[in-house]
């Protein structure tokens, strides 16, 4: 294993059509095995971030994963290395079943038949979702789409894995089910939440974004339980941090 | 089991007064334990094919022919485990349009008229021709009704595919099929919010409404378009699709396509050779 972090931004920018700026000058590594929070207010530049680890947007400035840098020619290999969480399950599960959905990656990525069928399953097992294959994702929970959603990268084998709201609009079980997936998941973690909770339970490092800039990154504990850090960047301390007191 | 049955509780079907988010689904049946669900979809997209080609190839007057496809569709309803009241909802559904398109036939053949009201002078030809396509369309329907209601959408789109369907277009379609409900859903949350703000009792009031709502829901759909196909790229969508694996078909499927086509061939034949 080479000794490069899983992800290296340097002084990425990136401004919509429209003329809006979503990231300034950002930098960020973020090492191997490692799980991240990426926390802010909306519109902080969270989801922008994520769309360019695995080349959906492109700005200036340059992003690295894996060891591979992100460019138009290599983004098989990126798509390969990171895989993307949205925050709609809606929009990860296009196709009639579970199965197929979930079967989508593996067979872009250009892996064997024989294979495709084993990923699947494993990508099931971790998620807790063994057995769903046939079903229609029209036909599952909020909280079971969600799931499957994350099985539809993890069947790709991705190095890192990034997630977009994960826990957003479940209910309180369907969280507890996905943050115990998510803290069983191996691999470097990138997590853009306005969940701070989980991202104490999960995370051992977040960045605050505001703006589009890094606001302030560090120990997940230290940063969430910096009352005026936090109010500065439109957010609030946790309460089970404001318990501890 | 049914899957439909299990979740009967929570099972979309628009209520009685009101406006619910609910919903049919068009294979809800295919989850079923039933004969005819386990028969390859290769197969009863033949079956289906040959049936609706000997059904319309019959001649108008055959009436022994047009008993016995009834007999056999009846036979095959008996065996697809769908209820009666299901059937006859879908057929229901595609009526209209075969009285709208039949309906004019009586009174365009040539032919002696019979005997009626002055505004009502259809010719006799023309009321034979018109009860033989009524029927045919109907029994094709209820063919086409048992093909797709016993067999899962993705494993009709699979058989398809494996039978020369492009991919793309087995692709879209299942777009189609898993979208199709997400929009029923926005634009009945769109109707029930509507009505939440005070019911509109004048109809052009609604129909200017529901234009805004179609037009909304449009650009919701164009806009969740784009956020599918991202989520295609970053799992590595390059435009190349991807064919899956081919479906098995057991000797036993063969079979029953041997046994539905020699069955649908003998009723056309019922009458003698024409």
């Amino acid at each position: 294993m080479s000794a490069e972090p899983a992800i290296v931004i340097r002084r990425l920018s990136f401004t919509y059509p429209d003329g809006i700026p979503a990231l300034r000058d950002v930098s960020l590594d973020v090492a191997r095995g490692e799980t991240v929070g990426i926390v802010g207010a909306n519109g902080a530049g969270k989801s922008t971030l994520l769309l360019h680890l695995n080349g959906l947007l492109r700005g200036t400035g340059t992003v690295r994963v894996a060891g591979i840098e992100v460019d138009g020619n290599n983004l098989r290999e990126v798509r390969r290395a990171v895989g993307l969480v949205f925050q709609d399950p809606e929009d990860q599960l296009f196709t009639p079943t579970v199965y197929d959905d979930v079967a989508f990656g593996p067979l872009n990525l250009r892996t064997p038949l024989h294979e495709v069928d084993a990923r699947v399953k494993r990508a099931l097992v971790l998620v807790g979702m063994a057995g769903f294959e046939a079903r229609s994702a029209h036909h599952l929970s909020f909280g079971e789409k969600k799931r499957v959603a994350l099985a539809t990268v993890l069947s790709c084998g991705p190095e890192i894995i990034a997630l977009d709201e994960p826990t957003s609009t479940l209910d309180p079980a369907g969280r507890e089910g996905l943050i115990r997936a998510l803290a069983a998941l191996p691999g470097t973690k990138l997590i853009a939440t306005h969940d701070l909770e989980m991202v104490l339970d999960v995370c051992g490092r977040a960045v605050v974004l505001s703006g589009g800039r890094v606001a302030a990154d560090g120990p997940a504990a230290a940063l969430l339980g910096d009352r005026e850090l936090m109010e500065r960047n439109g957010l609030r301390v946790p309460v089970s941090l404001r318990a501890r007191g | 089991m049914c899957y439909y049955a299990i979740n009967s509780n929570t099972n979309p079907r628009r209520g009685e007064r009101g406006i619910a988010i609910r919903h049919s689904f068009i294979d809800r049946y295919a989850d079923c334990d039933g004969p005819l669900q386990r028969v390859d979809p290769r197969v009863k997209l033949i079956a289906a094919l040959v049936a609706v080609v000997l059904i319309v190839t019959t001649p108008n007057a055959a009436w022994p022919s047009f008993a016995a496809y009834a007999l056999l569709a009846g036979g095959l309803l008996a065996v697809s485990r769908l209820p009666l009241r299901f059937v006859c909802a879908r057929l229901m559904a595609a009526a209209p349009f075969v009285i709208l398109i039949a309906g004019f036939i009586p009174f365009m053949a040539a032919g002696a008229h019979a005997p009626g009201a002055p505004w009502f002078h259809p010719s006799r030809e023309g009321l034979a021709l018109f009860l033989g396509v009524v029927v045919k369309s109907l029994l094709s329907i209820v063919c086409l009704v048992i093909l797709t209601s016993t067999t899962r959408f993705d494993r009709l789109l699979g058989g398809a595919e494996s039978m020369g369907c492009p991919r793309l277009v087995a692709m879209i379609l299942s777009f189609m099929y898993r979208y199709a409900f997400l929009i029923t859903d926005d634009l009945m949350r769109m109707a029930r919010a509507k009505e939440a703000r005070g019911p509109e009792r004048r109809p052009w009031r609604d129909l200017a409404a529901l234009s805004s709502m179609v037009g909304v829901l449009f650009v919701r759909s164009y806009e969740r378009a784009e956020r599918v196909y991202l989520a295609m790229c970053a799992r590595g969508f390059d435009g190349t699709v991807i064919p899956r694996r081919p479906l098995a078909l057991a000797p036993r499927d063969l079979a029953c396509l041997a046994a539905a086509v020699a069955c649908f061939a003998a009723g056309r034949f019922a009458g003698g050779i024409r």
